[in-house]
């Protein structure tokens, strides 16, 4: 069977290895061909990827061929396109990780920010109300103390002139006139109405008018 | 990756509903704000879902979720490579079965053109096979052929007289074996080419061993090629035995060909093989 099976199958980078049973079954008598790549090593624990097996039937009789994969084959499989993948993944699982988590902690500190804010607005609000009243009271209060100033300077002022019109006054015994600090001698409607606010009208009282009357009768009686 | 943009537009609706809560305040409001509340406390309209997507939680759920379709991404792909790998193995697998079906086919195109070759003529001497078995090239297009063989199926009675006529031949030798009385012999008279190792088959009664005779009857009775089960070829010397096959092609010495496969013996019959190894 080895001559028969001979560049069927490549000696070295063979991918499967194959045996050929006469009959359906693979049995040990009924082995036509093993492939050379399978007495290599003594493998009994090797497990294969992967095992074909069919039957060629051909003029009445019928071969089961086993194929398995070989060391070779198994070699070949690439696995590292696929494990990149679980790499990949991985890594920008742990980067998505990331950023979600570093956006949490600021949507965090959003928050407790805008709380915060909202606090010190509270606040704020708070003490504005507070200065506002304390300007209004501050506004009374110097209206007040205008009102005071004002009173104040009108006291003073009448205590002023209440003061010119105290303590002794010269006067003269004859004609009345007062005399000031200067020395000057006025009448008293003068000296009155220059030291206070009051000024005269003249008129007669009822016993100097009686008088007066009585004078110009006597002066008419004269000259007649 | 939706569960974080629902997350996301989350604070940004409720960036707005504080906006409106200041306004509020503002204007002396001291209602608590639903946005800053605890997540234990439930709210209206909300899920356990919602909790999960919350805070420290949903990088969590992300990074579980992510690692989850990376896992299975990579299972898919991992499962597609296998079965490329697998779908290489199997048309390897496949073109070798192709191949070794083949070869048995040009073995019956072999025997074919044996047949060929007695059908078109009266008497076919052993010169004339040789001739013709050199002229097919069997050891360049056909691996594995050991020799291309005609037997002859012999009655008891016509023994003595073919044993005589092939002596006379030039081998002195001849004799049909294994020996003994059997109903029916065959006996390898051709058998190209005719070195020392073929010639160690030389008048063997193959109708005499089970799984050979097997073959035969099969093919006498059908009229097709027929191959046989595994049989340590006479070729064989001691060391490194391979095992072999061989494959049977009738002629009928009238030219009769069966229309219908077991329809009994059939008394003129010789045997094509080819023994393969």
């Amino acid at each position: 069977m080895n001559d028969f099976m001979q560049g069927l199958l490549m000696e070295k980078h063979e991918d499967v290895e194959l045996q050929v049973f006469d009959g359906d079954q693979p049995l040990k008598e009924a082995l036509l061909y093993p492939s050379g790549n399978m007495d290599v090593i003594s493998r009994s624990d090797h497990v294969h990827f992967a095992i074909y097996q069919s039957i060629l039937e051909y003029a009445g009789r019928r071969w089961l061929l086993v194929f398995k994969s070989s060391p070779y084959f198994e070699e070949t499989i690439d696995t590292g396109q696929v494990n990149s993948i679980l790499l990949l993944g991985i890594i920008s699982s742990l980067l998505l990780f990331a950023v979600v988590l570093s956006l949490t902690k600021s949507r965090n500190q959003a928050l407790s920010l805008a709380k915060m804010t909202l606090d010190l607005e509270k606040a704020n609000l708070g003490l504005r109300r507070e200065i506002e009243e304390r300007k209004q009271d501050e506004e009374t209060l110097q209206r007040y103390a205008a009102e005071l100033e004002k009173k104040n300077q009108e006291l003073q002022g009448a205590l002023a002139k209440v003061r010119q019109l105290t303590g002794l006054l010269p006067i003269c015994a004859s004609c009345k006139k007062i005399r000031d600090d200067t020395g000057y001698w006025s009448g008293v409607e003068t000296y009155v109405s220059e030291h206070t606010d009051a000024v005269f009208s003249h008129g007669l009282c009822p016993e100097c008018e009686k008088k007066a009357l009585e004078d110009l009768a006597q002066l008419i009686r004269e000259n007649k | 990756m939706m569960a974080y943009l629902a997350s996301v537009s989350d604070v940004i609706i409720m960036g707005k509903n504080e906006q409106n809560m200041r306004k509020e305040n503002i204007q002396g409001s001291t209602a608590s704000l639903p946005g800053l509340s605890t997540p234990q406390t439930p709210e209206g309209g909300t899920s356990p879902l919602r909790f999960v997507f919350r805070g420290k939680w949903m990088a969590w759920t992300v990074l579980l979720a992510s690692l989850v379709v990376t896992f299975f991404v990579w299972y898919l792909a991992r499962g597609v490579m296998l079965a490329r790998a697998n779908d290489r193995f199997v048309f390897r697998a496949q073109t070798i079965e192709a191949a070794l079906h083949e070869r048995l086919h040009d073995y019956a195109f072999l025997l074919q053109s044996g047949a060929g070759l007695f059908v078109g003529s009266e008497e076919v001497t052993r010169a004339e096979w040789r001739t013709f078995a050199n002229a097919l090239q069997i050891d360049q297009h056909y691996p594995g052929v050991q020799g291309f063989g005609f037997s002859k199926r012999i009655l008891p009675s016509e023994k003595k007289a073919h044993i005589r006529q092939i002596r006379e031949e030039g081998f002195p030798d001849y004799d049909i074996y294994p020996d003994g009385e059997r109903p029916e012999y065959t006996s390898v008279i051709f058998l190209e080419p005719f070195d020392w190792r073929n010639q160690r088959a030389f008048g063997y009664d193959m109708f005499s061993e089970p799984t050979r005779k097997e073959a035969m009857v099969m093919a006498r009775d059908t009229g097709l090629a027929a191959l046989s089960g595994k049989i340590t070829l006479l070729q064989e010397t001691e060391k490194d035995v391979q095992a072999g096959f061989l494959m049977y092609l009738p002629v009928y010495r009238n030219g009769e060909v069966p229309e219908t496969p077991g329809r009994g013996l059939r008394p003129y019959w010789d045997m094509f093989t080819v023994p393969s190894a």
